[in-house]
């Protein structure tokens, strides 16, 4: 006869993955008009909303890639409970186009994102213009073709010299719109709106569903309460 | 003489408990005078009757299997629109993408011709002898659409397979997502011979609903915010 616990090993041990990936722009801009505290102070509330979650049917695990003039892993990916927060820091150029190909590389490596991962989240975040070569091409690359061009993708652009063209171009969905932020004290209302966002679906019977009423919501005057 | 061995058990998911939402899942084994009918079917969450309309698929392939049967079909494929057809007029007046739902169903024929079919996520197993083998295998990654009955886009969505079973065992093991998605990928073969062998050594029904009941209220709570269903047949 059989013992009940003989089962359990067959049951993954751990929930599914839901990856949240950002792409920061800390390029020289970003240290003017406390942009980057701003961005620091979000980012860090965002870790802190994901790190109150109960884990239930996904578990929601980030990385943070910046780009100035060196494109790093700030955060690599993994839990958001187990991400141990440093300020990131501003300087140089916005070597966007080789973010977008250190982003795409680890969606596309499975040991990282494994197959059965919930449909990743991607958001860029700039106050500028890519000035690395073929960045458009990039670009292209990373919105059209294998797993990257799959995922939910969010931008947001800090004030009136970010390109929003770019930004707009790198949108998953026809409908969903670049959020323009023109003080950098409105950045964590993004934020906010990404987390709830991301809890929402972590929450959801099938994670891998955007709310498409979403797309056209108005991110910086939303009321999250509704939202949750 | 034909031997039958079926469980079945149907458990609510943690996140449905918590928001007081009902069981989406379905399910329905029936015998008929011509054959044995397995089906479970998992209402999409986002609409708002799924638990309407898994319910209806599973009245949908009973009926639609009756009607096919009267008319001397043999077919798989003449199944499918008959069954869409009776879906729609069940759950109307409901919109039907209200109430999306997959569908995977069996069907073992006194002539001993295995039916399979599936729409949307889940997996069924299946064994004829010995092999066992896999109905369809998730082809997609990061995919935001789930294709259920209200969302077909062509009959190629559909999973078809009819398998002549002769003198041969049977075994056939349907579940919804909930279960599929969180099994270790490498153990899932294991995990359904196993439980086929478990239910063998019990020859009451109600023990070996009992026990399939218990494997899914013990799931691991981390994996178990989604409504889980499961439905096992053996003809030996």
């Amino acid at each position: 006869m059989e013992n009940m616990n003989e089962f359990d090993g067959f049951v993954m041990p751990k929930a599914r993955m839901l990856p949240v990936i950002l792409l920061l722009d800390v390029s020289g801009s970003m240290s003017y008009d406390s942009k980057m505290d701003e961005l620091n102070n979000s980012v860090r509330e965002m870790l802190e909303s994901f790190q109150k979650e109960q884990i239930v049917q996904a578990d929601i695990c980030v990385s943070i890639v910046t780009f100035g003039s060196e494109v790093k892993v700030h955060t690599e990916l993994m839990p958001a409970r187990d991400i141990n927060y440093t300020d990131m820091v501003a300087g140089g150029m916005t070597y966007m186009g080789r973010a977008l190909d250190v982003a795409y590389d680890m969606i596309e490596d499975k040991t990282k994102i494994p197959k059965n991962a919930y449909r990743p989240v991607v958001v860029l975040v700039s106050d500028g213009a890519p000035n690395d070569e073929h960045w458009e091409d990039k670009l292209t690359k990373f919105t059209t073709t294998g797993r990257s061009s799959k995922c939910d993708r969010w931008s947001l652009a800090i004030g009136a010299d970010a390109d929003t063209a770019m930004l707009k171009k790198f949108l998953d969905h026809p409908e969903k719109e670049v959020c323009y932020v023109e003080d950098a004290a409105d950045i964590h209302k993004f934020f906010r709106f990404i987390s709830s966002c991301t809890i929402q679906r972590s929450q959801s019977k099938n994670p891998n569903q955007v709310a498409q009423d979403l797309f056209t919501a108005d991110i910086l005057n939303i009321n999250f309460d509704n939202l949750r | 003489m034909k031997h039958e061995v079926i469980g079945y058990a149907s458990v609510r998911g943690a996140l449905h408990e918590r928001g007081r939402l009902p069981n989406q899942d379905s399910y329905l084994v029936k015998r008929f005078k011509f054959g044995t009918l397995l089906v479970v079917s998992d209402g999409m969450g986002s609409h708002p009757y799924s638990d309407v309309g898994s319910h209806s698929v599973c009245r949908s392939v009973s009926r639609a299997i009756q009607l096919w049967h009267e008319y001397h079909c043999d077919d798989i494929r003449i199944l499918i629109p008959l069954l869409h057809s009776l879906w729609g007029l069940d759950v109307f007046p409901l919109p039907k993408n209200e109430c999306g739902a997959t569908c995977l169903f069996a069907f073992l024929s006194d002539k001993n011709l295995l039916y399979l079919g599936q729409l949307g996520d889940g997996n069924i197993y299946y064994s004829v002898g010995d092999e066992l083998a896999l109905l369809k295998t998730k082809e997609d990654d990061f995919t935001n659409l789930t294709t259920g009955i209200n969302s077909i886009r062509s009959f190629e969505d559909w999973s078809l397979v009819t398998v002549d079973a002769k003198d041969k065992s049977v075994k056939v093991c349907l579940m919804t997502d909930g279960i599929s998605e969180t099994l270790v990928e490498s153990r899932r073969n294991e995990f359904v011979n196993l439980l086929w062998k478990r239910l063998s050594e019990r020859n009451d029904i109600c023990e070996r609903n009992n026990m399939i009941n218990r494997m899914l209220e013990n799931w691991n709570p981390v994996n178990a915010g989604d409504d889980r269903t499961l439905v096992s047949y053996e003809k030996r």
